[in-house]
């Protein structure tokens, strides 16, 4: 598909619609998504589709867009649309991992050993240096050497930690997950460091029980990468609110700071793997944060202005009130 | 001055327990290491440790029994339990077992001080 530089207005856009003989009641334009998948290159969506015996049917679609610029600026957009051509029942087990995944969680594995093997020798050179470290007057040059030196092994622990956590994504049982609980465990464990910083949190939830179904521990993963990005862009002080919300069948999360906001060189690259602007980061929390939500068929997107701010979206499909009660028949 | 107090240090990590050793002796305890849960249960019953700081994944048995035998000697010991795991249900089990502290590696040295303060304190 090749679109005009006028995108956004183009008639041609916005009555393209994808696989219409195969969603006759909702089907999807891609122009409603366009600015965020030209933001991000790739994006992957999920739509949904009900069949004549009442049972939905998923169908995934990796969208890659590509703009095309020439001396000018932009000369157009090429987008490709890929069908997964999977489909599953909603009714079937969700949590069933086709074979190639498997071998996925065996390298998850072997990496959480390796993590441990690389940890122990970190620990001791770390230590070790410490104890250099303390034997330095504070005036004596090679205490700033030893100083940048544990500073760098934590570094590397970082890196070790974000990868391990990359190898286990597809890893784990999903269970039902209570969207508020978890943001609320999360807060609590940056209280302290909230207070100290004097920044006030809060959370607005229209609906305190809405549940995602997906792997509680890498869920909290990516709000702990959220909040963190939030704290550390707000060194002076402000406010994290969350809000949370139900559109259609989608639980919808806003992560939103007024701290300083992300520059428009960084935006094109927050996602990618390594990219980070602190001087102590992995450049791996974003990359891996959108990783899990898309391992969840969510989707994650931001909207930030330099000096005011930040919100990040997050997006999952809500787990309705008949699949918990299958989960949990004792209910 | 009161006796030293005296803190046994179990990881079979070599180089992992001689730096833990050299920086709590720098700090002015009596110290003494172990590679294996037998190997401190023996240590202990002779030189009768205040703390002891415990590997999770150690040869011979896990850290937890280690640290339920210690407490079967002495049950005042104070452990601090450390591993290169973080999880979250590790950590809780091992405060429930009665651990005064749970530290993943690596860790700071300076925290390390100022837990064994608290526990020898309390």
């Amino acid at each position: 598909m090749y679109y005009s530089p006028n995108y956004a207005n183009s008639d041609l856009l916005r009555d393209q619609k994808i696989y219409e003989d195969l969603f006759t009641e909702r089907s999807y334009s891609i122009s409603e998504d366009l600015e965020v998948f030209i933001k991000e290159g790739s994006h992957r969506i999920v739509l949904e589709n009900e069949r004549e015996d009442d049972e939905a049917v998923f169908y995934t679609f990796n969208i890659n867009t590509t703009v095309v610029k020439n001396r000018d600026g932009l000369v157009g957009v090429v987008i490709s649309c890929e069908d997964e051509n999977r489909s599953e029942s909603v009714r079937g087990d969700l949590r069933e991992r086709p074979s190639h995944l498997e071998n996925l969680s065996v390298i998850g594995e072997l990496a959480a050993s390796a993590v441990h093997e690389i940890k122990n020798p970190l620990f001791s050179i770390r230590g070790f240096l410490q104890i250099i470290d303390n034997s330095f007057s504070e005036d004596d040059k090679r205490k700033e050497y030893t100083r940048i030196m544990i500073s760098e092994i934590d570094r590397l622990e970082g890196l070790v930690r974000d990868l391990l956590m990359l190898a286990k994504t597809r890893i784990g049982s999903d269970e039902s997950v209570t969207v508020c609980e978890l943001i609320r465990d999360i807060a609590e464990l940056y209280k302290n460091r909230m207070e100290m910083q004097n920044i006030k949190f809060s959370l607005r939830a229209e609906d305190e029980s809405a549940c995602i179904l997906g792997n509680r521990e890498q869920l909290e993963q990516v709000f702990i990468n959220l909040i963190q990005n939030a704290l550390e862009a707000m060194e002076n002080g402000g406010n994290i609110e969350v809000v949370t919300s139900r559109k259609n069948e989608k639980v919808v999360i806003e992560v939103r700071d007024d701290g300083k906001g992300i520059s428009p060189e960084a935006e094109k690259k927050i996602f990618s793997p390594f990219f980070t602007t602190k001087k102590n980061g992995t450049g791996l929390g974003l990359f891996l944060s959108k990783k899990i939500v898309e391992d969840h068929r969510g989707r994650i997107y931001f909207q930030s202005t330099e000096g005011k701010g930040t919100v990040f979206f997050l997006e999952f499909p809500v787990q309705n009130g008949e699949d918990r009660q299958a989960e949990n028949p004792s209910e | 001055m009161g006796r030293k107090n005296k803190i046994l240090v179990v990881d079979d990590q070599v180089w992992v327990r001689r730096m833990l050793l050299e920086a709590l002796s720098a700090l002015g305890y009596e110290v003494f290491g172990a590679s294996s849960g037998p190997e401190a249960l023996q240590l202990a019953g002779e030189r009768g440790p205040d703390l002891a700081i415990i590997d999770m994944s150690i040869p011979g048995m896990d850290g937890l029994t280690l640290f339920s035998k210690l407490r079967g000697i002495n049950f005042n010991i104070h452990g601090i339990l450390i591993s290169g795991n973080g999880e979250k249900n590790c950590i809780e089990k091992a405060l429930k077992e009665g651990a005064f502290a749970y530290l993943v590696k690596p860790f700071d040295i300076g925290d390390l001080k100022n837990l064994i303060q608290q526990a020898l304190t309390s």
